[in-house]
């Protein structure tokens, strides 16, 4: 791990959010690995197990809840974050009851997102598929 | 019911009016013919010439017609059986009279006042007066001259017949004559009679009584004179004869017919009464040629004067008409608030209300409203208009346009700027309905109406902005999407170039692909704040030419993220040549806005792969319009409320007002189109409006 950056996944059905996303990750000494939907995502995770997701909850197709519970039926241990556009306290308390990182609305502040990083990281060890 | 009948009814309505219904009325009128039918038969045998087979003044037949023409007509047999005993009772005594005689008398008696009455009432069935030309004429040909004539003939065969007398046509003709006479004078008298009885009472005017006593005691003094003196000369004689034609004249000048009725009997009562006293120019051998002579002479002179009094009594009837009509005209003239004049054919101002002299004083600025009677307006309007005053010019158009048949009538409305605000003023010009033309101008003070009007449409405008801001409020959530999402591509870049910039090897051309992505976004967030300032602005409508697909496609840019949160999908299919409309683009996006809300209401309830809006903009060529309708898949609209959603307050959700499509078809019928509801046969409800084409 002392060798390797933690790697980031961020799924966001926009693009600039997604690059902005990444660069501001990549700034701060991450991997980056961007998804344009949820269902490109656990595509991916059949190859790369990222060590910390990203996900946008309203995307068309799958929203960011719908890839947490795929994740959470495939017993995947994956640490994720939702951040969305649209603040919904509801959605909120769903999402972290169901083992979410965090949950954040958009705009994001590098400090926080890399807060929230840290302390999933270091409560999950990252692993490889 | 017969025409007979309708007559026969106006008639005895007349009657029953003057005497009262109640039968017990009408015996008593008998009662009283029959008395008066007994006093006049005692004195037409007191004044007739000795040996004379008819009497000089038989007045009885003519009051038999009087009461006929005062009573209705179903009691008319109880008038004329009343005077059967009272004249067997007259005429029995007589010497050398038989029954059978006494009995065709009656008969003829009553005979001469049928004729007359039925001839009088069958050509006026309302209630007669006589003191117009056309009734009096009516009298004169009936009641003077048919009625006894005819009756006069049979009764001069029945003289001559049982020998009473000899010379048929004398007979007939004294006979006729005297009963002409008779109801010439009494039978106007008896009706005048009734007429001032049925009136309302009158105050006592002291100037006209000594008028007629004095009239009386002239025509009395004159008829002595003339008609006591002993016979000289004849043509002295007739000379004197022309004494109380003064009189006579008075009398019908200043009291009409009833002046000329009662002046012309005095005359007959004193003539006969000289000429018994073998006074007078009417002495004659036979007999029956001296009562030919004054009854003649009371018939030629009494036509004249019964037709001289009926004229003039129309003709006053005619100006007290047209008094109290001008008086009526100068109150309501004067009565009306609003201003108004009169103009002749050629634009002169023939007359004006109270208030058009006060207009001047309210409203100066428009200088022909300081014209006055006699002025010509017109020629006022055309010499201002030619110096440059538009509206006095539009006014001028508009008076020629109707004088001369061009327009049915025109209205102008203008503003007055006076001391104390602007005033509005709406003319109204028409065409006076007279063959000499001419018009009106009425000028009515507009000016709470035009302020409600304005207060009205500001009212509208605010709740069709009021509307936009409430659907637009639906999209809250979209627009905090729209805006975050640029938000956070900005702070992002923002963040990670600020990172780069701490580190010794800065990557200058990574931070210049930062910088360039922040400026986009800023102006992807510029874009939507500019979109939705755009729908919340509270600007004028305008006309302008709009493209309906581009509107389309801007709502749907606008209801992107909702449309996605929602899952419902659109399909957009457009004429390839769609024409421009005329509208107001921001109030047509909120009817495309409201109308695809509404459509993703409707199908909250279906699955999610079903939710499909299709949007269609086609042009109607036989309208020229431009036609757009939004379908949606939900459960259609029941057939009862297709019309009953779009009134004000009228919703079939569980949220809102129910105001949007009430604003929506507002908005639509501004626009000078349609906007209606209908359910597809395999679902859905398609909601269409119409747009006119611009140029």
């Amino acid at each position: 791990m002392a060798n390797r950056l933690p790697l980031i996944a961020v799924v966001d059905d926009e693009e600039s959010v997604r690059l902005a996303l990444a660069r501001m990750l990549r700034a701060s000494s991450f991997e980056v690995s961007i998804y344009r939907s949820g269902e490109d995502f656990l595509e991916s995770l059949k190859t790369v197990m990222p060590d910390c997701a990203v996900l946008d909850f309203q995307m068309p197709g799958l929203t960011g809840r719908d890839v947490q519970r795929a994740l959470s039926v495939a017993k995947m241990s994956l640490p994720i974050i939702i951040v969305t556009a649209h603040d919904q306290p509801s959605l909120r308390e769903k999402v972290l009851a169901d083992g979410a990182v965090a949950y954040f609305t958009k705009p994001l502040r590098r400090d926080t997102l890399i807060a929230a990083l840290d302390q999933a990281i270091r409560r999950t060890p990252p692993s490889t598929a | 019911m017969s025409a007979h009948t309708i007559h026969s009814t106006a008639h005895d309505r007349g009657r029953d009016r003057l005497l009262g219904t109640p039968a017990v009325d009408h015996a008593m009128g008998a009662l009283a013919l029959a008395a008066g039918y007994y006093a006049t038969a005692q004195l037409g045998q007191a004044l007739a010439f000795p040996n004379a087979p008819v009497s000089a003044l038989w007045l009885p037949n003519a009051l038999i017609m009087g009461a006929l023409l005062l009573a209705p007509r179903r009691f008319w047999w109880c008038y004329l059986l009343a005077i059967l005993p009272a004249h067997l009772l007259a005429q029995l005594p007589l010497p050398d009279v038989t029954i059978a005689r006494v009995v065709i008398q009656y008969v003829l008696n009553c005979a001469t006042a049928l004729i007359g009455a039925l001839a009088l009432v069958q050509a006026e069935p309302a209630m007669h007066s006589f003191n117009r030309v056309l009734p009096a004429w009516r009298l004169v040909f009936f009641g003077g001259l048919i009625a006894p004539f005819t009756t006069s003939l049979i009764m001069a065969a029945l003289f001559v017949t049982t020998d009473v007398d000899r010379n048929f046509w004398l007979t007939t003709v004294v006979r006729a004559l005297t009963n002409s006479f008779a109801i010439l004078t009494v039978v106007p008298l008896m009706v005048h009679t009734a007429d001032r009885l049925r009136a309302p009472r009158q105050a006592f005017d002291l100037p006209r009584w000594i008028e007629g006593t004095l009239l009386t005691l002239c025509l009395v003094a004159a008829c002595i004179f003339a008609l006591f003196a002993p016979p000289t000369h004849a043509v002295a004689s007739a000379a004197m004869l022309c004494l109380p034609l003064p009189m006579l004249l008075w009398a019908a000048a200043r009291f009409g017919v009833a002046g000329s009725s009662a002046a012309t009997l005095l005359l007959g009562v004193l003539a006969i009464c000289g000429a018994l006293a073998g006074a007078g120019p009417f002495m004659a051998e036979p007999a029956a040629h001296a009562t030919l002579s004054v009854v003649l002479f009371l018939v030629v002179t009494g036509v004249p004067l019964l037709l001289l009094g009926a004229a003039l009594d129309e003709r006053r009837s005619l100006e007290r008409a047209r008094e109290a009509s001008d008086a009526l005209h100068g109150a309501v003239l004067a009565s009306i608030q609003d201003q108004m004049i009169v103009l002749n054919s050629d634009g002169r101002i023939v007359d004006a209300n109270e208030s058009w002299r006060q207009l001047a004083a309210r409203a100066p600025a428009a200088p022909f409203v300081t014209l006055k009677v006699g002025e010509n307006l017109l020629h006022h309007c055309i010499q201002a208009g030619a110096n440059g005053d538009p509206l006095a010019a539009q006014l001028g158009t508009c008076c020629s346009e109707v004088f001369g048949g061009r327009a049915l009538h025109h209205r102008i409305e203008y503003a007055a700027h006076a001391p104390n605000g602007i005033t509005w003023f709406e003319v109204t010009i028409e065409p006076l309905r007279r063959p000499e033309g001419g018009a009106v101008l009425v000028w009515t003070d507009v000016t709470f109406r035009k302020q409600g009007e304005a207060k009205e449409r500001a009212q509208a405008q605010q709740l069709v902005h009021l509307g936009r801001a409430a659907v637009l409020g639906e999209l809250s959530g979209a627009f905090a999407h729209e805006l975050t999402q640029p938000l956070t591509s900005i702070l992002g870049n923002a963040e990670a170039a600020l990172q780069l910039l701490t580190k010794p090897d800065v990557d200058l051309r990574e931070i210049r692909n930062m910088v360039r992505d922040i400026v986009a976004d800023d102006v992807r967030a510029a874009e939507v704040i500019q979109r939705l300032r755009a729908m919340l602005q509270r600007g004028e409508i305008s006309r302008e030419p709009v493209d309906l697909a581009n509107v389309i496609k801007d709502v749907l840019d606008l209801t992107r993220i909702d449309l996605l949160t929602r899952h419902v999908s659109v399909d957009v299919a457009f004429d390839p040549y769609l024409p421009l409309v005329l509208g107001d683009r921001i109030q047509l996006q909120q009817v495309v806005l409201n109308l695809v809300m509404n459509a993703c209401e409707a199908m909250t309830s279906l699955e999610v792969h079903k939710r499909r809006i299709s949007i269609a903009a086609r042009f109607e060529g036989t309208t020229c319009e431009v036609l757009c309708a939004i379908r949606d898949r939900g459960a259609g609209i029941a057939s009862d409320d297709l019309e009953r959603i779009f009134q004000p307050f009228v919703t079939t959700k569980t949220q809102g007002l129910g105001m949007g499509l009430a604003i929506c078809r507002s908005i639509i019928e501004a626009h000078g189109g349609r906007l209606w509801a209908q359910n597809e046969p395999d679902g859905g409800a398609t909601f269409t409006f119409s747009a006119r084409m611009g140029s």
